[in-house]
Formats: C-alpha cells, structure tokens, sequence
C-alpha cells in the first residue's frame, strides 16, 4: 500500500455499440477526464447516460471504440491487474461463503493459505462483518453483501477501485451508514476511486470531484470541485447550494 | 434476537404473536391425514356400491394384494421385493449410464457457441422423440434382453439433463465472469472457478427431471419380454385381469420414485447448501 495510487487519463474516448435491430448506437462521444492519483470521483448521470459503459471501458470489459484510456500512462489492455471493480448487482459468488469471496481475488493470484487468511481476516473486520464470514450471500441482508462486495474488491489491494451504482439497491439508512464505511476504508486505505451514482447527494457526501454526464449520447456535461471538509454535513448551506447546482447540470 | 426455546414457547403462548400453527410444524401429519381421509373415502364408495371393485379394488383389497405379493409372489412366485430389485437395478443402470453421458457432453456443448447452434437441432429432436416411440428400433438393435430396457431409460434421461447442463454452463450469469476477471483469475480456472459452480443447480435440476422420466418409463421397458420388474409384474397382472396387482404395482413404482426424488433433494441441500432450490425444497 506504499505504491501511489493509480493516475487515469481519458483521452478523446467514445464508444458505439451495435444494437441488435443493427442500429449503431453511441453511446460515449469525446469523453476527456484526468483523474488524479488517490482521488475520489463521482459520476453522475441519467440512466442510459453511459457511466456503466465509461467504467466497463475503465475496467477493461470493453475497449474503446475511439480514443484512448491511459493508467499511469499504459494503455489498458484488460480487466484486472489491480483495478478493483464493485458491480452494480455486486455479483457476488452465491456458492462461497463470505469470506471465500472476499478470497477468491488473492486465491487466483496464487496468495499463499497464511496470507490470505490474515488478508480477509482484516477486511472482514474493516467491513463489520465479524460473526458472518462463513455465511452465503443469501444469508446475508443487501447491505452486509455489499460489504462484502467492497472487501472484495478491496482484497485484491487494487489501485483503482471501479463502483458501479454500488449502494443502489440499499435503503437511506443503511445507504447513510455504507457511505460512511466507504469514506473511512478509502481514508484508511488510499487508491483512485471512481463511484457511478445517480444521486446527487451521495456523489457530494463521498467525491472530491463529481462529473456530470449528459445523455444522448453521452457526453461530459460539467464538473464541480467539492470542495467542503468531510464528513459532509446534508444540511448546510454549502451543501445544499452544491446539491441543487448538480441537479440543475443533470437536468 | 431471543434465542433460547423456553422464550419462544413463552412468547408464543401469549395473544397476537404469530407462529407456524401445529400442523405446519408437523408436515408429515399433514401428508398422513390426507393419505387416510382419501384411503377412507375410497374404501366408503367401494363399500356403498359407487365403486366397481372389479375395475378399481378397494384400499382393504390392495393391501392384502400387497400381502400376497410380498409372500406368495406373482406370476411365476416372483416375490414383490425381487421384482422391486430389478426395477431398480435397471432404473439405476440406464440413469446413471444416462447422466454420465449428458452431463460432460451438455457441459461441452454449453461451453462452446458454435458446437451448441449446431448441436440444437438434434439435442431438440431427441428432447421431442417420444422414448416409447424408439424402443422397437432398440429391440431390433439391443435385441428383448436387459440391454434393450436399460437404452430405453438412458435414452429418455439423457436429454433433461443434457439440456439443463448445457442451458446452466451457457447462461453463466456475464457479470459473475466479469467479476472473475477482474481479479485476475486465469482464463484457463475461469471453468473450475466460475461456470461449473455456477451452473451446477440447473445441473441437477436435469438429474431431478431425468430421475422422474426413469421411473416413468421403466413400466413400458418392463413390458417387454420378461417376468421380472414391476413393469412385467403390472404387464402380467393385466393378461390375468388382476386390477389390484396392477394398482399395487402403480403405487409400489411411485412410492420409490418419490423416495428416490427425495434423496437427490437431501444430496442437493448437502451439496449446495447455498442454492436457491436446495433452500425452496426444504
């Protein structure tokens, strides 16, 4: 963890798809964005905007159709490779306990069984879920899966960490508390963050800077620097001021 | 949470706290109840006249029919347990042979897109063929011995669970494998890590649906050219007009294929504890 954490540049990126009525579809044009080392961007946008594709591209799922994603200045060639990804449905393998999920990442990397176990142990702890890391997803509330969806992901020690839509699915409070968690493990723990989100407040609670995108096709709408001192306070002035200036980019 | 029973028991006892009402908590008094309140109705028609026993002998009847088959045996002194034996000796035969084959065949054919367009057409052909519809094909092969009955029930196992495998390996949730990906699991673990686990519950609900076939189709593969089974025995009981033979054997062949059915839902919930029909079936 004393290597810096990742550097992204975007460069002159879009992305078509062909539909399958063999429509071409675009979804990205001409996005541009640096994103510095240990910061935390949130994305923002309509759904059908393109921040699912803009990070599937980031996580090398998808390539490019035009233009260029560097990391630390090397083209990305596929996913992995230290670029954590949180899923939107969090994915997790309903076949392994919470703790072999949270495994699976340093397993495939061939981390010895010592290692390893004191690696989960740590973030089982980091992420609260002391007394549930042999359960099954399915025995575990949404918010204790995307727990370990993030220890997942985290486990890996990525310097990039992808999120897409993570907290989506969570009620406010438990949404509220998962936040918080984050901000602490990314204090804790420094890397590059890149959070999709369609809520605006959420995107001001966490990001150091948030990216509006715009629809049709997609496409860098604005970005605003939030610059207030965490943790952030929903109901101050600035906060407020902040959240209604981002609504009113969105729509 | 409380944890300790006597809390429970406490709490339940007072008004307005809901629980599993006795019956529901006692699944098998439920079950038992309405076997007897059926099996009482039958043998009350039967007794009033409604019924021709002739055509369909009484529960009293079909229980000493069953006495009688367990001691004196029918035809031939062929006693029931030995003609229960060899059914299912030759069920086992033909759905173990059946599930060997599907399972690394479907598991190839899922893996790979374009054996699996080219393999749709046969793999729906063979789904659709009746497995009754083939059995003269088998005898004139196989010959009327043991080999044509056991390929009759390999056949009609084969496809529920060479479709099942090939639809579990083939629709892997993408996101799962995206997941493995990014961190970094070789392509060459992806199978192992992934796609099998992934697909082993649609994997055995085939062998679930196979094993009911088996049992469906052992009857007519029983049919043919032998004394021994209970296809040959329910076979024989119609030659002689025994009705009650004929029920008994109908209900010795379903008690065990539910027994056998329940047996793959105990291996099931062992296997995979965290599937979601392991979790419904219990």
């Amino acid at each position: 963890m004393n290597q810096a954490a990742h550097k992204i540049v975007i460069d002159g990126v879009s992305k078509q798809f062909i539909a399958a009525s063999g429509n071409t579809v675009e979804a990205l044009r001409d996005i541009n964005l640096t994103i510095g080392e240990n910061e935390f961007v949130c994305v923002v946008g309509r759904s059908g905007c393109g921040k699912s594709t803009l990070m599937n591209m980031i996580a090398g799922f998808l390539k490019p159709s035009a233009g260029s994603i560097l990391v630390d200045g090397a083209q990305i060639e596929g996913p992995g490779k230290g670029k954590g990804v949180v899923f939107q449905n969090l994915a997790l393998f309903p076949w392994l306990t919470a703790r072999k999920n949270i495994e699976f990442g340093c397993k495939q990397q061939g981390v010895g069984d010592e290692r390893r176990a004191r690696i989960s142990r740590e973030l089982i702890d980091l992420v609260h879920l002391t007394g549930f890391e042999d359960k099954y997803p399915f025995e575990l509330s949404g918010g204790m899966q995307q727990r370990v969806a993030i220890a997942r992901a985290l486990a890996i020690d990525p310097l990039l960490l992808l999120m897409d839509e993570p907290f989506g699915a969570l009620d406010e409070q438990t949404r509220m508390g998962m936040q918080n968690e984050l901000l602490r493990i990314w204090s804790s723990h420094k890397k590059t963050v890149i959070f999709i989100t369609h809520s605006v407040a959420e995107s001001i609670v966490l990001a150091d800077r948030i990216i509006v995108l715009g629809a049709n096709p997609g496409h860098l709408k604005k970005e605003f620097k939030v610059s207030l001192d965490r943790p952030r306070d929903r109901l101050s002035p600035e906060f407020v001021e902040l959240e209604a200036e981002v609504q009113d980019a969105l729509d | 949470m409380r944890s300790t029973s006597d809390v429970l028991t406490d709490e339940a006892s007072k008004p307005g706290i809901d629980r599993p009402g006795f019956v529901a908590r006692h699944p098998w008094i439920q079950l038992f109840a309405v076997v007897a309140v059926l099996l009482g109705l039958w043998e009350a028609l039967s007794i009033f006249g409604y019924i021709d026993p002739f055509f369909m002998p009484p529960p009293s009847t079909l229980a000493q029919t069953f006495y009688e088959l367990l001691v004196e045996g029918f035809p031939e002194e062929i006693l029931l347990h030995s003609h229960i034996l060899v059914t299912l000796k030759r069920s086992a035969i033909g759905y173990l042979i059946a599930v060997a084959l599907a399972i690394p065949i479907g598991v190839v054919i899922g893996y790979f897109r374009t054996l699996d367009v080219a393999a749709r057409p046969f793999v729906t052909f063979g789904r659709s063929t009746a497995p009754i519809s083939i059995l003269p094909l088998f005898i004139a092969v196989f010959d009327i011995g043991e080999v044509s009955k056991i390929a009759l029930i390999t056949f009609a196992c084969f496809w529920a669970t060479l479709t099942n495998t090939i639809a579990g390996v083939k629709f892997v949730d993408p996101v799962l494998l995206r997941a493995a990906q990014s961190m970094d699991t070789p392509r060459s673990r992806i199978f192992a890590e992934v796609i099998l686990p992934a697909a082993l519950p649609r994997i055995f609900a085939g062998l679930k649906i196979s094993l009911a076939i088996a049992f469906m189709v052992i009857v007519a593969a029983e049919m043919i050219a032998t004394v021994f089974g209970l296809g040959a025995l329910i076979n024989e009981a119609r030659t002689w007009f025994r009705t009650d033979i004929t029920m008994v054997g109908m209900i010795v062949i379903g008690v065990i294929g539910y027994a056998a059915s329940i047996g793959l839902d105990v291996l099931e919930r062992k296997l995979m504890p965290w599937s979601s029909a392991a979790r419904d079936s219990e």
